[in-house]
């Protein structure tokens, strides 16, 4: 793996870290109570959805 | 230093997945239920009439909530189960730090953990998290012909729920016995499995005729929501909950993890093989297949499941089929990470290799990074009402059985942010509780097995207050407790000792007589219960002596060590 290797390589690593980065600080500042269910209308709260 | 690497970054990882739900207050959601101090109730000890579902993990929340507060033990079991998943994974491979890092990532960070701490299996969670731990054993058996004196205690731990204790005992004796160890070793091992699965397999055995709902089956089969399930299953993940399912799953990122996983797995195979003894090799992959295997077999043929497991006592547990998965995580975490630290090492300047090694460590966070943070917010702790906790001393233990109503087993309260989550009250009040059993998926409903849920149900639809009253009485109920917040429930008569803006707490005036239980069942019962102790205190004696000879020989080393 010469040059061309090692830059391509710094790439990969960079944007993954990148994307981790920006997908965990997205999630974390959005964070919001959500699955929250079809709890409306119906007196039988549903345990899930297929 | 490097050493501690791997926990440091488990306890990350860890603290970044749980997020919200390490704030004070109890978690409650779906099928994570838990209250201040759990009472040690007859049902609790699994002499019900229902299925074992919470047996003996809700027995050893009420014996430890009497040590430790019960909120406390609810972050204690989220961050044992996380972490310990992340430093089982790091022991059960074989390679440097970046492959041990690659595994740490892949347990903890993983849509197994996602969708079960989604939908509350805690128990399911630290089977989980025991898997690689009884790999190492195992392997550790295989290899040296002893028992590693932690076993029996990882065990239990990873034996709280039926499908759990499956899950253990199979990667257990698979990697212990795939070395021909001795007579002795395997009759103590095998001892060791069954003592600590006993209190739920004698208690599912006394309600072994309680068959499950067909619809049930297929339900609860495993789903790939928005990637074809049998390639989900590749990834540890194919819930069959949508609203389990973190958004990221359905698109790119989904398929990435899958292009992630495969091409790691292709790339490091070979390694993995060369470096682990073959039986341990067989075994790993024999337990991959038997996962992955139930798993798909439940999303091809739901209805092949279903007539197997009412057809054999015990198979009902294959009905979620996913759950099954964590048979598959001890190769998979081997086979990827050594995939990726071979991946890692091709770079030939230490700036290349150090890059690499990020990507491959950060790349399992990267595809499902809507997860952090208590799953995007969604566990978030919360406090029951007073009103709740006072009631709770009004339905006193010398009057019968408790009937919850509104007649259905999931509550979405405000003071829980709507979330769904199994009725809480059925595990606040210090008397057994009979509520529906009865599972709202989408526009199905699955009908719950529980023999004496029927008969209430049967009393509910009596025509008038008193007929209801009069008949829930003869089967042992003397209360009605309303959550007046749930919806509509009708009427029953009786002394109303408590009307508030969240409940009504009703006495059924008269006689009540609760249902014996057989002697025979209780001493078998008690039967198990002691082997499960027994094997608790083989485990902490074992343990404790194993830590003193460590402690000893760590002190005379160092004092041979010269200045």
């Amino acid at each position: 793996m010469g040059f061309i290797g090692t830059v391509a390589s710094i790439l990969v690593g960079g944007a993954v870290a990148a994307v981790t980065v920006v997908g965990l600080v997205t999630t974390t500042v959005d964070s919001k109570p959500d699955n929250a269910g079809n709890v409306s209308g119906s007196s039988a709260v549903q345990y899930g959805t297929r | 230093m490097t050493r501690w690497l791997p926990l440091s970054w488990a306890v990350v990882l860890t603290g970044l997945l749980l997020g919200s739900a390490l704030a004070p207050g109890y978690v409650l959601v779906r099928d994570m239920v838990w209250v201040p101090d759990l009472a040690l109730r007859s049902d609790v000890l699994g002499l019900g009439s229902a299925l074992p579902r919470a047996v003996p993990s809700d027995a050893v929340v009420a014996v430890l909530d009497e040590i430790v507060p019960g909120m406390l033990v609810q972050k204690l079991v989220l961050v044992g189960s996380l972490v310990g998943a992340g430093t089982g994974a790091a022991a059960l491979v074989r390679g440097g730090l970046v492959q041990r890092l690659v595994a740490v990532s892949l347990a903890v960070w993983s849509p197994f953990v996602a969708e079960r701490l989604s939908i509350g299996h805690w128990p399911v969670l630290l089977g989980y998290a025991a898997v690689p731990w009884l790999a190492v054993a195992g392997r550790r058996v295989a290899a040296a012909g002893r028992i590693p004196p932690w076993t029996p205690l990882v065990l239990v731990v990873g034996s709280l729920s039926a499908s759990a204790g499956l899950v253990s005992a199979a990667v257990l004796l698979a990697t212990a016995l795939a070395g021909g160890v001795r007579r002795r070793v395997t009759v103590a091992l095998v001892l060791t499995v069954v003592a600590a699965n006993a209190p739920w397999v004698v208690a599912g055995l006394a309600n072994a005729s309680a068959a499950g709902d067909a619809e049930g089956y297929r339900a609860f089969a495993t789903s790939g929501h928005g990637l074809p399930a049998p390639l989900a299953v590749l990834t540890l993940g194919g819930i069959w909950n949508a609203d389990a399912v973190p958004a990221s799953r359905g698109g790119p990122a989904g398929w990435a993890a899958v292009v992630l996983v495969v091409g790691l797995a292709a790339l490091g195979a070979r390694r993995w093989w060369r470096t682990e003894r073959h039986g341990q090799c067989t075994a790993l992959l024999g337990l991959w297949a038997a996962g992955v295997g139930i798993a798909v077999l439940s999303w091809a043929a739901p209805d092949a499941v279903g007539a197997l497991g009412r057809a054999v006592p015990g198979l009902a547990v294959l009905r979620d089929g996913s759950r099954s998965l964590a048979l598959a995580l001890p190769l998979t975490v081997a086979v990827v990470s050594s995939g990726a630290a071979l991946l890692a090492g091709l770079g030939t300047r230490a700036l290349a290799r150090t890059a690499l090694a990020v990507a491959v460590v950060l790349a399992p966070v990267a595809v499902l990074p809507d997860i952090a943070w208590g799953l995007g917010g969604s566990l978030r702790p919360t406090h029951l009402p007073d009103e709740w906790l006072a009631a709770r001393h009004v339905v006193t233990g010398s009057h019968g059985d408790a009937a919850l109503l509104p007649w259905s087993s999931y509550r979405a309260p405000a003071w829980n942010g709507r979330r769904p989550v199994l009725d809480p009250l059925g595990r606040l009040l210090t008397v057994d509780t009979v509520a529906s059993d009865d599972l709202v998926v989408g526009s199905t409903t699955v009908r719950g097995e529980d023999p004496r849920v029927r008969e209430a149900a049967s009393a509910l639809q009596a025509t008038d207050p008193e007929g209801r009253a009069k008949a829930l009485r003869a089967m042992g109920v003397g209360w009605v407790v309303v959550e007046k917040d749930a919806g509509s429930s009708p009427e029953v008569a009786g002394r109303v000792l408590h009307d508030g803006p969240l409940l009504r707490v009703v006495r059924l005036e008269g006689d009540v007589r609760r249902p014996d239980v057989a002697q025979g069942r209780v001493l078998a019962q008690g039967a198990a219960w002691a082997a499960l102790l027994a094997a608790v205190l083989a485990g902490v004696v074992t343990s404790a002596r194993w830590i003193r000879v460590r402690m000893a020989t760590r002190r005379s080393e160092t004092a041979r060590v010269p200045d």
